[in-house]
C-alpha cells in the first residue's frame, strides 16, 4: 500500500490522468468486486487529488532571460509595460 | 580672397566648396557594387569599399543604420549589393564617401530562390522529417519564447497564456527579429535554452515558441535562415513555430515540431485551458462516485430481494414443504407394505403370522428411517437459513458503512486485515492478527487480542 502510493506521487501529469482513465473504465465496466471497487475509488480519488494540485504547482511569473556568458543565464522579471 | 587677380582658396574652404558641390549635385543615390576591405570598428560603424571593374567608392555604414540592412544581405568581401544613401566627403582626409543608410543583396528573386535552395538542402538532409518531430507537453507550465521584447507580439502571447492558464512559468529570450545578426540571436536564444533549461535543470523549460509578427519576405528572412532552422531542429525542448502571418511560410516553420499560423495561435495551441482540465478532473470524480454508488446500490437490491423471500419471511415454510414430501412418501411406501401383506396372506395362509412380524419391523424401520430424513432435511435447512441470515447481516453492515460515501464522518470505521482487505467478520481474525482501523481523520494500526 504504502508503495503503492510513493509511485502515485512520482507520476507525471499525463501518467496519472491516463491512469485515472483507466479506473475510471474499469469502475464504470462495473465487473469487479466491492474490495476491488473500493482500492480502485480510493486511488482514482488520490490522482484527481494529485492532478488538480498540479495544475496549481507553479507560480505565475514572467521573467527575461539572457545569457550571462559564463555558461548559465542571468534571470531578472520581465515588465512588459516599461519594454 | 583675390591675389593678384588668382582666387586663392583655403584648403578647408575647398574642401567644403567641394563638399556642398557634391552634396548638392549628387545628394542621395542608390549604386550597386562589390563590397571589399570591409571592416567593422569597436564603435560598430563598419567601413567598406563598393567597387566595380573600373573605380571605388569609400563607403561607411554606421551602427545606428544597422536595420537597413536587409534581410539575406551578407556584410563580406565579395558580395554584390545595391547601396542607398549620402555622397558626403570626410573633411579631415579629404575624401568623398557613401554614408550608407540601406543596402540589400544584388538580384531581384533572389531571396526566394535563396530560401527555396536552402529548403531543398534541408529537406535532403531530413531536418524536416516527420519523424523528427516531438510530440508536445499536455501540460505545459514552463514556457521559454524566443522573440523580440518590444511591440505587440510577446505582448499578445502573454496575454493569451494567462487567459488560458493563469499561474504559467514564462521565460522569454529577448532577441532581435530582423536585420544583420538576428538569425545568429534566435538560433543562440534556442541554444540558450537547450543547454540551461533541459529536463535535468532547476528549471526544465516545457515547451519553446518562437516567432515574430507579420512583415514582408524580408522581415521575416532572420527565420530562413540556416542557423534558425538547424537550432530548432536540433531543440530537445518541444518548439512551436510562428512567423509572421497564415500565409508566410518559413524555413523555421518547418524545422519546428509544430507550425502555428501567428504568434496568438500559437499560445492558444501550446496550452490546454485551466478550466477544461478542471472540468475533465470533476467530471472523472462524478464517474468514480457515481460507479461505487450503482455497485453498492445493486449490493443493496440483492439484500432486499433476499430479505423479503418467502422463505426468509417464513423459514418454517421449507421445512414444512419437505415434511409434507416425507409424509405422502411413507404413506406410498405403507400402501405398498400393505399390498405385499395382503398378497402373502392370501397366498400363504400358514405364514401370516409370520408376514405379521415382518410387516411391524417393516413398518418400524421405515418409520425410523423417514424421521431421520426428516431431521436431517430440518437441520440442513436451518443451517442454511443461519447463514443466509449471517450474510444478510454482514451485507447489511457494509452497506451502512459504505452509504452514503461520507459514512466515515459519522464515526464508522473501515477495519482492513494485514492484506488490505477489508474485515467483514471475526471469523477473519485470530489472536494476534494485526488490522488497520480506518476512520474520518486518519487510521489506527492494532492488534486483536
Amino acid at each position: 500500500m504504502a508503495k503503492n502510493t510513493e509511485e502515485q506521487q512520482t507520476l507525471s501529469f499525463e501518467a496519472a490522468l491516463k491512469r485515472l482513465e483507466e479506473i475510471v473504465e474499469r469502475m464504470e465496466a462495473g465487473e469487479v468486486d466491492l474490495d476491488t471497487m473500493i482500492a480502485l475509488f480510493e486511488e482514482g480519488q488520490r490522482l484527481v487529488k494529485q492532478c488538480n494540485s498540479t495544475l496549481n504547482d507553479v507560480e505565475k511569473r514572467i521573467e527575461k532571460i539572457m545569457d550571462d556568458g559564463k555558461g548559465g543565464v542571468s534571470v531578472e522579471p520581465l515588465d512588459l509595460d516599461a519594454e | 580672397m583675390e591675389i593678384a587677380g588668382r582666387r586663392v582658396y583655403s584648403i578647408s574652404e575647398l574642401t567644403r566648396l567641394i563638399k556642398q558641390t557634391l552634396e548638392d549635385e549628387v545628394g542621395r543615390v542608390w549604386v550597386e557594387g562589390e563590397i571589399s576591405n570591409f571592416k567593422v570598428y569597436s564603435s560598430g560603424h563598419a567601413y567598406f569599399s563598393l567597387k566595380d571593374a573600373g573605380a571605388q567608392l569609400n563607403a561607411v555604414l554606421f551602427a545606428g543604420s544597422r536595420s537597413g540592412v536587409a534581410a539575406g544581405t551578407r556584410l563580406e568581401d565579395g558580395q554584390r549589393v545595391r547601396a542607398y544613401g549620402e555622397i558626403t566627403v570626410f573633411e579631415g582626409r579629404g575624401q568623398y564617401q557613401l554614408i550608407v543608410r540601406k543596402i540589400e543583396p544584388l538580384g531581384a528573386g533572389d531571396l526566394m530562390q535563396r530560401f527555396l535552395e536552402l529548403k531543398r538542402k534541408l529537406e535532403a538532409e531530413g531536418l524536416f522529417d516527420v519523424a523528427r518531430k516531438q510530440p508536445l507537453p499536455v501540460l505545459p507550465q514552463r514556457i521559454g519564447i524566443v522573440t523580440s521584447p518590444t511591440g505587440a507580439v510577446i505582448h499578445d502571447m502573454v496575454t493569451v497564456l494567462g487567459r488560458r492558464f493563469p499561474n504559467l512559468h514564462i521565460r522569454l529570450a529577448p532577441v532581435r527579429v530582423q536585420g544583420a545578426g538576428a538569425a545568429q540571436e534566435i538560433a543562440a536564444a534556442v541554444r540558450l535554452f537547450n543547454r540551461t533549461c533541459g529536463p535535468d535543470s532547476a528549471w526544465p523549460a516545457d515547451l519553446l515558441i518562437v516567432g515574430r509578427g507579420g512583415g514582408s519576405l524580408e522581415d521575416l528572412w532572420a527565420f530562413n535562415e540556416e542557423c534558425v532552422a538547424r537550432a530548432v531542429a536540433e531543440s530537445a525542448i518541444p518548439v512551436i513555430s510562428a512567423v509572421g502571418h497564415d500565409t508566410d511560410v518559413s524555413l523555421c516553420d518547418f524545422a519546428a515540431d509544430l507550425r502555428a499560423p501567428t504568434p496568438s495561435a500559437a499560445a492558444e495551441m501550446a496550452v490546454t485551458t485551466k478550466q477544461e482540465w478542471e472540468q475533465l478532473l470533476a467530471q472523472h470524480m462524478r464517474a468514480l462516485r457515481q460507479a461505487l454508488l450503482r455497485q453498492v446500490t445493486a449490493l443493496r437490491m440483492r439484500v432486499v430481494t433476499a430479505r423479503s423471500s418467502r422463505f426468509f419471511q417464513q423459514p418454517r415454510l421449507l421445512v414444512e414443504r419437505r415434511a409434507q414430501q416425507v409424509d405422502t412418501l411413507s404413506m406410498r411406501m405403507g400402501h405398498a407394505a400393505a399390498l405385499r401383506v395382503r398378497e402373502g396372506r392370501q397366498r400363504t395362509e400358514h405364514a401370516h403370522g409370520r408376514l405379521r412380524v415382518v410387516r411391524e419391523r417393516l413398518m418400524h424401520l421405515t418409520r425410523a428411517r423417514i424421521d431421520d430424513n426428516a431431521r436431517r432435511l430440518e437441520r440442513a435447512c436451518r443451517l442454511r437459513l443461519e447463514r443466509l441470515q449471517a450474510d444478510v447481516a454482514g451485507n447489511a453492515r457494509q452497506l451502512d458503512l459504505l452509504s452514503p460515501l461520507a459514512v466515515l464522518d459519522r464515526g464508522y470505521s473501515l477495519t482492513r486485515g494485514p492484506d488490505g482487505r477489508l474485515v467483514r467478520s471475526v471469523r477473519d481474525l485470530s489472536s494476534g492478527t494485526e488490522i488497520s482501523t480506518q476512520l474520518k481523520d486518519g487510521s489506527v494500526a492494532s492488534i486483536v487480542r
